[in-house]
């Protein structure tokens, strides 16, 4: 899963490989940073320590979101979050390279953290701690998230072969992709999609 | 990790007098794909191999090789022997 935030002009802003590769890593390494400091601020002790360490760790969550916002709209989120019809055979390439990465990382961090809970429920061995209030689980949801959408953008970061000689011989409308018409059908699926889910999930409680 | 595939489409672009613009045009691809395949970076599907193909009216195995293609001028040269 991927996401890609088009420009009302269509033209995709101009990033380079170096702020690819510093965005994507501060946001992959900031927010469990800002995430375990803002929910173990209580370890700070009490009052105005606490108060200033979970500030502290927010303000990374914050920061790591927004980095989000400078790649959102690039050429290497347009590879992994367009749809695949307005993609070339290069760029699908690409987007198959950055998602089987993606899932090998997310499916190994998934199987890692379902094994720590594992051992963190298991009271007879360690004493650990596992999430347990809605806060903790809302962090880790929208960590998820946000992993799940910067993973594939940073392997492409990192690999991805320059643009640049071509841009030099044939001009610079390199940037300028065409703008895909909005798929209003797709969308209302997913919003009734949702409002289903929704709806079903208070009918049964 | 899977072989290079190398190709003659920097000649058969310049022979025919294309820009890298020109032929993805044609074939219905971003210019910086054609860059990237001159330049070995990735493998094409079959789907724009046969395009290609089909563009230059020439065998598939003209275009593209698992092995390095020999330069024209020694061909040439076997040739007039």
């Amino acid at each position: 899963m991927s996401f890609y935030l088009r420009t009302s002009s269509g033209r995709v802003p101009n990033r380079n490989r170096a702020s690819m590769r510093i965005a994507t890593s501060v946001i992959l390494a900031g927010y469990p940073i800002g995430g375990l400091i803002a929910l173990n601020a209580g370890l700070a002790g009490d009052g105005a320590p606490a108060f200033i360490t979970g500030i502290a760790g927010l303000a990374v969550m914050a920061l790591s979101v927004l980095t989000f916002f400078y790649i959102a709209p690039s050429y290497m989120q347009r590879i992994v979050g367009e749809q695949v019809c307005e993609l070339d055979d290069l760029e699908r390439d690409l987007r198959q390279k950055a998602f089987t990465f993606a899932y090998q990382v997310l499916t190994g961090l998934a199987a890692a953290g379902i094994f720590y809970l594992a051992v963190a429920n298991d009271q007879t061995r360690l004493t650990l701690w596992a999430p347990q209030s809605y806060e903790h689980w809302n962090t880790i949801f929208w960590g998820v998230l946000l992993y799940s959408f910067t993973l594939p953008t940073a392997y492409l970061a990192w690999t991805m072969p320059d643009l640049e000689p071509d841009l030099a011989e044939d001009g610079a409308d390199a940037g300028q992709m065409s703008k895909p018409r909005m798929r209003w059908w797709f969308w209302g699926l997913m919003a009734a999609g949702g409002l289903f889910g929704f709806l079903l999930a208070l009918s049964i409680t | 990790m899977s072989s290079p595939i190398h190709n003659r489409l920097p000649v058969l672009r310049a022979e025919r007098g294309l820009s890298r613009k020109a032929l993805a045009d044609a074939v219905g691809v971003n210019f910086q794909t054609i860059g990237y395949l001159e330049r070995g970076d990735y493998s094409p599907s079959l789907e724009l191999a046969l395009k290609l193909s089909e563009y230059f009216e020439l065998p598939v195995e003209m275009i593209f090789s698992l092995k390095p293609f020999e330069p024209l001028s020694r061909i040439a040269t076997q040739r007039d022997q």
